[in-house]
């Protein structure tokens, strides 16, 4: 076999020994993420990928290592003089694995890093929507059910057994309202009585049922009995006609005086509605209030330019400083970060720190979930502490908003439509207003900041050069960052480096041994991945120290020409120490 | 190969080299100015390790050197130990646990969010293992019991755990930066192995004799007798890393096992130490070799290594095989 082919051989060896190691590390990661069936398959597909890509550049040190130092000996290349000439297929080779090296760490391995990230916050959403949808299943809470059952279904699409879940909780939602409403009639005084029983009755029978319903106002039984008797006379029985006439007219004055009634109560509710509007410009709640007031008069009044008017008026106010609740749900469903905290250092006396479940950009806005917010005294400051919880925020201008409503309400007991933050400790303060909470960082800087250091690898290599300022920013500690950025460069460059060197270091100092070496010997080859590993990685974290000992802002303007500098230097030795080698049989 | 002898000291000149930098770096770069004097010892024993296997390499060039070159070792080593034992009495009282030591140092700065896969840490302030004011996010916990403030804390950094009154003990070295700056396992798992090695040998001067020994030896002797059998114990198993340097004709791979070995040596004291040796040998044994199991270990490895020695060639058909490379390269 040529020394290419036998360079390939152990290179193909060692990368199917990598393979394997990194399925093991696959499943680990499966079974320590747990992604929902439905994600099962494309999680797999990805998560072998950064524990190979993290050990590529070990696998080509120890292929070069072994194979220049005991696979092949200069008989094998050859002739005499230089040894890079010899081997250029090879070196060709290393260049494009280099290069695949180089896309990863650049440019694939974060958007990975980040797609498995994403299948595990959507396994989240999906299994909690569907744990939820069970519980509230359980409790008869079927409109509830329903909502998270639909969430869970826009994570996971469709299905025959899915459809037929959400069909069935349709059908006891509708039900429950149905028996909602029915036990509210029950419930009600009985206004009609069952009065049109007229078989059996004789004329008479029903001029006095008529008369009697006159005197009690009920004057549409009063007509219906009179109308009856009238018909079934053999005579024109005048008093039926004029019971008929009298409960026609009473009638008819009753619709007239309900239709003034109505006008003027349509009137007063407007009034209502305008100045609530009036008064949420100062008090959120009270805009709330007229928002659900409006719809309720755009329903009786749908052609009122009043109602048009102000109702669209309140709604654009509404949405400066609180959001639909649908919305949150329905975004929910969309790709997110997960595992946000920052400080939002607004306020002198007070430190203010923001957790958040998840954050998810979406055409109708940011929404943010499982948000908790905790306050408290400065040191030296005086006051208590402040903790908050609220499941749906949403971020409007610079505003975090706290306080989401349902879309749809009525205009009584508006506070059951509202969700505001539940203060876990202490009380609503003056330092929101009216549950906004002013952000001091952008939404590019929480996404940047998501996850903390153990989600710097999803970062592009541009992302990676803004985070340290966003990192401060938000008082997360800002070293890991420049460090992510170190390694990202060593990983890249550094890769050829260690190539280089190894087929020179293993070229240089290769077994003296005519053919095999003893056994012995060979057990001990093992040694060889342990000990370029264990050197690697000291190399990595001295060069780390040391340029952030160099460049210790962890800023990127200072970082990256560094790194590079010092790898370049360690690539150019590298290959004088290879160009260096020779072929001397 | 011009060099080839000279290639066991020059990777240990690396290897070692790395250490010094990121040891000294710690020190001065790092979070608190207390962290000197740990890092100083494993500073030092890395520097005069270097001297001794370079003396040894001079010693093989000229064999009549050995003697001296074997004296070497033990000033070495018995400089090793002085110097560790006065940087802990300068230090001040040094704490029971083999282990704490090794993970004492760093600082935490406070009202910096320190983020794990699943807590998160912010302090307010820290005077010691002591800590105030702590919040602490679990990201796996039910909403109700997600964020949770604790007026105090303790850090147990020998065990990287963060106590907390009433709540979850929090893993601090899944907290990067915590304390100190993240660093791979691999490098985090060799620097504590030579701070309890270099531990290890300094608790050397304060550890009794055996009763008996102590009722034979006059006052100075036995106080001198622990730290002295120490050393030449240590010298020994240092000075037996020459037998892997000429353990086959794969310069290479002899000097990767010699690596392997100071690894190996270095990790002696902690091995020694770990649960199922604790059950499958020492739980057998007699108290006199439980009582000093790391000594008898380095003396086993110093052993089998010298044996091995022997059964290798001759040193001067050794010698003309490197000598042989030489002029083939």
């Amino acid at each position: 076999m040529s020394p290419r082919g036998r360079f390939f051989t152990v290179f193909a060896v060692s990368v199917l020994v990598l393979l394997g190691l990194a399925i093991l590390d696959a499943t680990h990661r499966v079974a320590a993420v747990a992604p929902i069936d439905q994600f099962r398959g494309s999680f797999w597909l990805l998560a072998w990928l950064p524990f190979f890509f993290d050990h590529l550049s070990i696998v080509v040190a120890v292929t070069a290592v072994v194979t220049f130092s005991l696979v092949i000996d200069p008989y094998d290349l050859g002739g005499t003089g230089r040894l890079m000439p010899a081997i250029r297929s090879v070196l060709i080779g290393i260049l494009i694995v280099g290069l695949v090296n180089g896309l990863w760490f650049g440019l694939f391995g974060p958007s990975v890093h980040m797609r498995l990230d994403r299948i595990a916050y959507r396994s989240d959403v999906a299994r909690s929507a569907r744990e939820r949808a069970d519980t509230y299943e359980a409790q008869a809470r079927y409109e509830a059910a329903l909502a998270e059952l639909r969430l869970y279904r826009s994570v996971v699409g469709t299905s025959t057994e899915l459809e037929r879940s959400i069909e069935r909780l349709e059908i006891a939602a509708g039900q429950a309202r149905r028996d909602a409403r029915e036990a509210s009639l029950t419930s009600l005084p009985e206004r009609v009585p069952r009065a049109f029983e007229v078989e059996g009755l004789s004329v008479p029978d029903l001029v006095s049922r008529a008369r009697d319903a006159l005197s009690d106002g009920q004057f549409y039984t009063a007509h219906y009995y009179a109308s009856v008797a009238a018909r079934q006379s053999t005579f024109r029985r005048e008093d039926a006609l004029q019971i008929q006439a009298e409960a026609l007219n009473a009638i008819e004055d009753g619709i007239r005086r309900r239709q003034e009634a109505g006008q003027q109560s349509l009137f007063q509710d407007k009034l209502a509605a305008y100045q609530l509007m009036q008064r949420g410009e100062s008090d959120p709640r009270a805009l709330v209030e007229a928002y659900y007031r409006f719809e309720d008069l755009a329903n009786r009044a749908p052609d009122d330019p009043d109602v048009i008017r102000y109702r669209r008026l309140t709604q654009e106010r509404l949405k400066a400083v609180t959001f639909f609740v649908d919305e949150a749900v329905q975004a929910q469903a969309l790709p997110g970060r997960r595992n946000v905290a920052f400080f939002n250092p607004r306020l002198a006396d007070r430190r203010e720190l923001v957790i958040v479940g998840s954050v998810v950009t979406a055409p109708a806005g940011d929404f943010f979930y499982d948000v908790e917010i905790l306050r408290w005294p400065k040191q030296g400051a005086e006051g208590g502490v402040t903790h908050l919880r609220v499941p749906y925020g949403k971020r409007i201008g610079d505003m975090l908003a706290l306080r989401s409503i349902q879309r749809s309400g009525g205009p009584e007991h508006t506070e059951q439509y509202v969700i505001d933050p539940e203060y876990l400790e202490g009380q609503p303060d003056d330092t929101t207003l009216g549950e906004l909470v002013p952000l001091q960082l952008d939404m590019d800087e929480i996404m940047l900041v998501a996850g903390g250091v153990p989600a710097l690898n999803t970062l592009s290599l541009v992302d990676l050069v803004r985070a340290p300022a966003a990192l401060a920013n938000a008082g997360e500690s800002v070293a890991p960052a420049g460090s992510e950025l170190i390694e990202r460069i060593v990983r890249i460059i550094g890769y050829f480096v260690l190539a280089f060197y190894a087929i020179s270091l293993g070229w240089r100092y290769r077994s003296l041994y005519l053919g095999r070496p003893p056994l012995p010997i060979l057990l001990l080859v093992p040694v060889l991945p342990w000990a370029i590993w264990w050197t690697v990685s000291l190399v990595r974290v001295v060069l780390d120290v040391l340029i952030r000992t160099v460049a210790p802002s962890g800023s990127a303007g200072a970082t990256i020409p560094l790194v590079s500098a010092v790898m370049l230097i360690a690539l150019l030795v590298a290959i004088t120490s290879l160009a260096r080698q020779t072929i001397e049989p | 190969m011009k060099h080839a002898l000279l290639l066991p000291p020059l990777i240990l000149l690396v290897m070692t080299g790395l250490v010094v930098a990121f040891g000294t770096l710690l020190a001065v770069v790092g979070v608190s100015v207390s962290a000197l004097p740990t890092v100083l010892p494993p500073v030092l024993l890395v520097s005069v390790s270097l001297a001794v296997v370079t003396g040894l390499n001079r010693a093989i060039r000229r064999p009549l050197a050995a003697v001296p070159a074997f004296l070497l070792v033990l000033v070495t080593v018995a400089l090793v130990t002085v110097g560790a034992h006065l940087l802990y009495t300068l230090r001040g009282p040094v704490d029971s646990a083999v282990v704490t030591r090794a993970a004492e140092r760093g600082s935490i700065l406070p009202h910096t969010i320190y983020h794990g896969s699943r807590f998160a840490v912010v302090v307010a302030d820290q005077t010691g293992a002591d800590l105030s004011d702590v919040v602490v996010i679990d990201y796996w916990s039910t909403a109700s019991a997600r964020v949770n403030r604790y007026p105090a804390a303790y850090w147990n950094r020998a065990d990287g755990l963060l106590i907390l009154p009433d709540g979850p003990d929090v893993p601090t070295d899944r907290l990067t930066g915590f304390g100190r700056p993240e660093l791979p396992a691999v490098v985090r798992n060799s620097i504590d192995d030579v701070l309890i090695f270099v531990d290890h040998i300094e608790r050397s001067w304060r550890a009794a004799l055996p009763p008996r020994l102590q009722e034979v030896l006059p006052s100075v002797a036995a106080a001198a007798a622990r730290p002295a059998l120490t050393v030449l114990v240590v010298a020994l198993a240092i000075a037996a890393v020459w037998t892997p340097v000429r353990f086959s004709r794969w310069p290479l791979l002899n000097v990767v096992v010699a690596v392997a070995y100071l690894r190996l040596l270095v990790a002696v004291p902690r091995i020694a130490w770990v649960p199922w040796l604790e059950s499958a040998v020492w739980r057998r044994a007699p108290s006199w070799v439980v009582d000093d199991r790391v000594l008898l270990m380095w003396a086993a490895m110093a052993i089998v290594l010298l044996i091995a020695a022997v059964a290798l060639p001759s040193l001067t058909r050794w010698r003309h095989a490197m000598h042989y490379q030489e002029n083939a390269t």
